[in-house]
């Protein structure tokens, strides 16, 4: 289903990653951890073409189609969801604008009152305020409502492949589990669906446990393994790790 | 009880009373070098919510505020060639309150400055003025924008201020990453400048 092949990539003609080797089938949640400065945000951008990153060596497949070279949009509407580790907030832009707009450009809208309904229903779950689809893109929101409102825009473009980049960091104890919650969910109701991950925290692994563990350290992943590999990292930390490649 | 009233210049000299509460529905602009002076009388209150979407615009519109007047001015400037374009308020008396908001689109990839100017009088008390200007650059444009507030009274309050923005990176990406193509992000992003 997702599949990237010995991908180098760098910026400004600066090594960032090397050797990355990955493939994600349906169902599979895979955690990507290590250090800071390891690489695993840029990896999860440069998977979605984010500007400046360049891919110098190596593919990126989905669903058997090359996606290397593709734009960010073009990504996406392949079923591809990236929630980043910031949300960016947009000014002047409500998320439900947003979300009519992604969803008439895929030719998904319905009418307003399915649409409203279905908001309040998502809204209820992820204990966010029903008001919040009016407000403005991630404006005025805490780290927590940013990452609730991107699951809102997520349930509505239906990805198959999901991208988190530390959905956990500003979340509260209560939040991890309804969020870990949600992403179960969605993923036992699309047979279709999987999820990569970028996360240190415990707590989240805990909730939403990785069928496969990815140990990134110094730009490419140096062990590959379950869900033991995630608690041996937690116990241990990454020192024990350094020196050991796959 | 208020009145509606467009303001067009058709001379180069244009003097305009506000002699009751006025709202202005729209505007009319020449195309030569202008100065119109607004004079809002005491206890006049003068709205104004207006987008105006012209070209090659180039004069001055003073606007002088008397006593407990209320100046409310709303304006979203649609460019295209090049402008100079002057806004300016005069505050002479007292007990006033001014709000000035005015967003710049250059609509090409000509020039334009737009210089404002807010004024509160020596001896003159209790007056508030605040305006905001707001720039969003969307081609390779150059926008020059001038603020200036010259406050002399001691017991005022005032402030103003300018941002002037473009398309970021991290903003087209966020909006791309949900499967909007780069025009359409574009637009969403200039209609929430418009907006908000």
């Amino acid at each position: 289903m997702f599949k990237i092949t010995n991908l180098n990539v760098l910026i400004k003609n600066k090594e960032l990653l090397n050797n990355i080797n990955l493939e994600i089938k349906e169902q599979e949640v895979h955690a990507i951890m290590g250090p800071n400065g390891a690489g695993k945000s840029t990896l999860l951008k440069a998977i979605m073409s984010y500007p400046g990153l360049q891919k110098s060596i190596g593919k990126i497949e989905y669903e058997n189609q090359d996606i290397t070279n593709k734009l960010p949009n073009e990504i996406a509407n392949l079923g591809i969801y990236y929630l980043a580790q910031n949300p960016m907030a947009i000014e002047g832009v409500t998320t439900s604008e947003l979300i009519r707009t992604a969803l008439q450009e895929k030719g998904k809208w319905k009418d307003i009152f399915t649409f409203n309904k279905e908001c309040n229903k998502i809204c209820e779950i992820l204990e966010i305020p029903k008001d919040f689809i009016h407000r403005e893109i991630n404006v005025s929101m805490s780290g927590g409502e940013k990452k609730k409102q991107e699951l809102l825009i997520m349930h509505f473009l239906e990805p198959k492949l999901i991208i988190l980049d530390e959905i956990d960091s500003g979340l509260d104890v209560d939040a991890v589990k309804i969020v870990a919650n949600f992403l179960k969910e969605y993923l036992k109701e699309h047979e279709d669906c999987s999820i990569l991950l970028v996360s240190h925290q415990p707590l989240l692994l805990k909730y939403l446990e990785p069928t496969h563990v990815h140990l990134l350290i110094n730009k490419t992943f140096i062990k590959n393994g379950d869900k033991k590999l995630k608690d041996e990292i937690l116990e241990n930390g990454f020192q024990k790790f350094n020196g050991t490649m796959l | 009880m208020s009145k509606e009233e467009i303001i067009k210049i058709e001379k180069e000299n244009t003097e305009l009373n506000i002699l009751q509460d006025t709202i202005i529905t729209g505007w009319y602009f020449p195309k030569f070098p202008f100065v119109c002076n607004i004079n809002i009388s005491p206890n006049v209150k003068l709205f104004c919510k207006s987008l105006i979407e012209e070209n090659n615009i180039n004069g001055t519109i003073n606007i002088y505020s008397s006593n407990n007047s209320e100046l409310n001015l709303s304006l979203i400037l649609k460019l295209y060639g090049n402008n100079e374009l002057e806004i300016a308020n005069y505050i002479e008396e007292n007990q006033n309150v001014s709000q000035i908001n005015i967003k710049v689109l250059q609509m090409d990839s000509k020039k334009s400055t737009i210089k404002t100017v807010g004024v509160i009088k020596k001896n003159t008390k209790d007056n508030d003025f605040t305006e905001k200007v707001k720039v969003l650059n969307i081609k390779e444009e150059k926008i020059k924008c001038m603020p200036e507030l010259i406050v002399l009274s001691n017991e005022a309050t005032a402030n103003h201020s300018v941002t002037m923005k473009t398309f970021t990176d991290e903003e087209l990406f966020y909006l791309e990453s949900k499967g909007l193509n780069k025009l359409l992000a574009k637009k969403i992003i200039v209609e929430g400048f418009l907006n908000n």
